[in-house]
């Protein structure tokens, strides 16, 4: 089956050894043609069934385990889907001609408390706006003096992977952990339809985007908080995956729920007046703003505030300033021009693409959440068998390390990708991703017509933000946001809150 | 029985084809089954769609897809077309039925078979065009004079007719007692209804009623039930109506094996994400030729008005706010067709025109009330 895949094995190569203070560099890839892409923003799909789990383990019967008995529910894995019905098409192949890269900065953290030597891994991805390299250093040992320091470099993607010991009964242990993964995307009318406004489609906006009328809810979304005005956005990239988008919704409705019983006994003053209170509407606002408060993007807003990320924070950033501040290595890397297969085109609506361009969105980040560069697998649902084919990490790993990374992958894919495509049956998926290159997927339901063979769908993981699912147009949003309001009201609505003795009934 | 993606097709043409008046065309759109070229056309954010049903492979992103098995808690448009659709070929089909015995009383030259002659009879003194007329006004709202409600709270579909309503009479000043009486007569018979109160409203409700086990589709799963049930008592006579429509008679046979395999079609368009209504949302309905020829009434081609549903009326407050129903969207004029309305002329007696002082009770599904639009002038 893996002779399906085309050979598309970029050189990842940003692997750059052992994470050390000071250490830079700069990889620089050729262009490759680029597909355009037709973006498919994840969508809410809650119904009566979700509604009702979510009522009866989280409001009904609270209980540490509440949200994991709820993620368990088959009925979860529909409830957020890539959209099938009104995709967004965007004009990416004009990058075709433009280099990508990958910066990747070691600092310190000088002020932290802590004794154990901790070290931040920074990984910048993303597309150079012009030139970076004039023709004579591509083949050159030294490639730093041919640099273009007025290219700009557009970051589409931000990691900072963080190293840090520990000491216990078997000596000390050096770890890894992704702090922050973050897609970031630029307006350019040239790339995004003018005509159309997009929007952050993380939990916390969504939840804001809609406000109670006489009839329900209405969605007003605030103009001024699209792309199209600020002219960046920036989304927390686990947020890219159902399940981790959905665990996030139902922490602040199982947050809002131990606030609603809390009120309901103990006033706002610490007295009994909150017997008094109206419990499904104290749930409705304490759900609101339980979600709104998750901020997603807080993390990595706190731990990107200086080093390399503050050169990113002033909205421009250029070669110039990378190697005048770190002085990075320069490695040029010549990748294929293409993808040597028949490239399915994004906007037929299938279930294999639509699937297909879920697990695009998610693979980086899975990659991305245990420490690793690129990948190569095959997945049979039916027999239950994978196998891996190629592994690279974002740091020098011994094999027992990528055994224990591929490991931590598998359980993720596992957990929160499988679930979701094994809803319409089985399935057999061969993958190669590549967090600074492209994500090609073959992915076929054994009960639904197969792809053609030799045909692939292909995303370039490179474009980040641009092609991410959480951003989408005023209309997605809206359509978010009031179903996220119908299931706050559905809970509300349950006979937990209509019958216990503080709702009002007795 | 596992269930191909054809059969998915199959259901959704089967349900297109209940509403009597749409067919699906070789690429899965939705078009008038009397002219190809016009298709059923949906107004989604200012914009008509064309409505396409949903399929393995679908090419055009700009269609709106009909898949109302993928339940949000938001009605879609998209399935508020189908149970718009629904609606309207069961009013439709009760209608023809009481034309049927009208040409029958009128045509006593022919030689009609001993059921039909059974079933007439009854009626011969008694029928006449004012009680058709009469009809006609109660029912100007097709979605409205028929109703399949779902109750989401209790995962049940309910069906009303008002004609058996109280406050009838109080409504519909201008409908003679007597007609009110024929009509319910007729109505009772058809749908076999008994009551030994006399309380066929409640008879209807409970005859018809019926209640879903399923997490996924509850409520396309409900309202089909009760759409068969109905169906069941209807067919003697629709069969007997000999309409030149083949899909008047409905297929009982294709009719239950989709109402048994609606959560295995469910598995398959899941993946389909389903759409909610963020604006309004409109259905057009095509021109729709009269297959019996009534005395009196010319047939014609003008085309039957487009309705449009643009208002904010909440939608489906049956059973005293029970939940968010089958609400049938309601009527406004289709700007496309306003040129053709123009230089239309009313065609039928002072009994049809429209009634504008349509008093809505509280708590009824507001529907295709069609006031200022001239309707159904080739039907009768």
């Amino acid at each position: 089956m893996i002779d399906n895949m085309p050979d598309n094995s970029v050189p990842t190569m940003i692997n750059l050894g052992g994470i050390n203070q000071g250490k830079a560099a700069l990889f620089l890839f050729t262009p490759r043609q680029i597909v355009d892409h037709y973006k498919r923003p994840l969508m809410y799909n809650f119904n009566n069934e979700v509604a009702t789990s979510i009522a009866e383990n989280i409001v009904e019967n609270p209980s540490m385990h509440g949200i994991d008995k709820v993620l368990k529910s088959p009925s979860v894995n529909s409830a957020i889907i890539p959209d099938s019905r009104n995709g967004i098409g965007l004009a990416t192949s004009q990058y075709s001609d433009h280099w990508t890269f990958v910066a990747i900065v070691d600092e310190s953290i000088d002020d932290h408390f802590a004794s154990n030597a901790i070290v931040n891994r920074h990984i910048l991805i993303g597309i150079c706006g012009t030139e970076p390299i004039a023709q004579n250093g591509l083949s050159s040992a030294t490639p730093e003096q041919f640099l273009n320091p007025n290219c700009q470099l557009i970051v589409t993607r931000k990691l900072m992977i963080n190293r840090y010991s520990t000491a216990g009964v078997n000596g000390v242990q050096h770890n890894l952990k992704t702090i922050t993964d973050t897609s970031t995307a630029d307006y350019h009318t040239s790339v995004w339809n003018p005509a159309n406004e997009y929007y952050s489609m993380s939990p916390e906006c969504t939840i804001k985007s809609t406000v109670a009328d006489n009839e329900g809810y209405t969605s007003i979304v605030d103009s001024s908080d699209s792309l199209n005005v600020k002219q960046s956005l920036q989304v927390s990239a686990p947020m890219e995956s159902p399940r981790r988008h959905l665990k996030c919704i139902l922490n602040g409705l199982d947050d809002a729920n131990s606030k609603s019983l809390y009120s309901s006994q103990i006033g706002e003053f610490g007295d009994s007046s909150g017997l008094l209170g109206d419990q499904d509407e104290n749930f409705e606002e304490y759900a609101k703003s339980s979600i709104a408060a998750t901020d997603t993007l807080g993390k990595a807003v706190y731990y990107n505030q200086g080093g390399i990320d503050g050169l990113i924070s002033t909205g421009y950033l250029s070669i110039g300033m990378i190697n005048s501040q770190y002085c990075p290595k320069v490695l040029v890397i010549q990748t294929p021009t293409h993808t040597p297969a028949e490239i399915i085109p994004q906007y037929e609506t299938s279930i294999n693409n639509v699937f297909s361009s879920l697990v695009c969105a998610c693979l980086p980040t899975y990659l991305n959440s245990v420490g690793l560069s690129a990948i190569s697998f095959m997945y049979n649902s039916a027999a239950d068998a994978t196998q891996v084919l190629n592994i690279e990490s974002v740091v020098a790993s011994t094999q027992q390390d990528l055994h224990f990374k591929w490991g931590a992958f598998l359980y993720i894919l596992q957990t929160e990708l499988f679930p979701i495509l094994i809803q319409n049956g089985n399935f057999d998926i061969q993958a190669n991703c590549s967090v600074n290159s492209t994500t090609n997927v073959i992915l076929n339901f054994l009960d639904f017509s197969p792809l053609p063979a030799g045909s692939v769908y292909e995303e370039n993981s490179v474009l980040g933000g641009i092609v991410s699912p959480l951003i989408g147009t005023k209309a997605h949003m809206q359509q978010n946001s009031l179903q996220l309001n119908d299931l706050i009201k559905s809970i509300s609505a349950s006979s937990f809150y209509k019958n216990n003795l503080y709702g009002g009934t007795v | 029985m596992s269930v191909k993606f054809s059969d998915v097709t199959d259901f959704m043409e089967f349900i297109v084809h209940l509403g009597g008046i749409y067919d699906v065309d070789g690429e899965g759109y939705v078009i008038n089954k009397n002219d190809e070229a016009d298709p059923a056309l949906i107004k989604i954010k200012n914009k008509y769609k064309s409505l396409m049903v949903i399929q393995e492979k679908i090419k055009d992103n700009d269609a709106c897809i009909i898949n109302p098995l993928n339940e949000n808690l938001r009605e879609a448009p998209d399935a508020r077309w189908v149970y718009t659709n629904l609606s309207f070929g069961l009013t439709r089909r009760i209608l023809e039925i009481f034309k049927f015995i009208k040409l029958a009383v009128d045509s006593p030259d022919i030689e009609w078979p001993t059921e039909v002659i059974e079933f007439v009879s009854k009626y011969a003194k008694r029928i006449d065009q004012h009680t058709l007329d009469h009809l006609y006004i109660i029912a100007k709202d097709r979605t409205e004079f028929l109703n399949v409600f779902y109750q989401r709270k209790f995962k049940r579909a309910k069906f009303r007719c008002k004609i058996f309503e109280e406050g009838i009479r109080e409504e519909y000043p201008k409908v003679t007692k007597k007609s009110i009486g024929i009509i319910t007569d007729v109505m009772t018979e058809i749908l076999g209804l008994e009551s030994k109160t006399g309380d066929y409203a409640k008879a209807c409700s409970e005859e018809f009623e019926s209640s879903s086990e399923l997490l996924t589709t509850p409520k396309m799963d409900a309202i089909l039930k009760t759409y068969y049930k109905i169906y069941s008592k209807l067919n003697k006579y629709l069969d007997m109506t000999e309409m030149e429509d083949p899909d008047f008679v409905v297929d009982m046979t294709s009719f239950g094996i989709h109402l048994s395999n609606i959560d295995k079609y469910y598995d398959k368009v899941k993946w389909f994400s389903g759409a909610v209504d963020t604006t309004d949302s409109s259905v057009t309905k095509p021109k729709e030729e009269s297959r019996i020829p009534v005395s009196g009434v010319p047939l014609n081609n003008i085309p039957i008005n487009p309705v449009d549903t643009s208002s904010k009326i909440p939608l489906g407050t049956c059973g005293g706010g029970m939940g968010y129903t089958n609400a049938p969207p309601r009527p406004m004029m289709n700007p496309g067709m306003a040129s053709v309305l123009g230089i239309q002329q009313p065609m039928y007696n002072q009994f049809q025109q429209p009634i504008n002082n349509f008093n809505q009770p509280s708590g009824i599904p507001i529907g295709n009330s069609m006031s200022n639009i001239p309707i159904g002038n080739n039907i009768w």
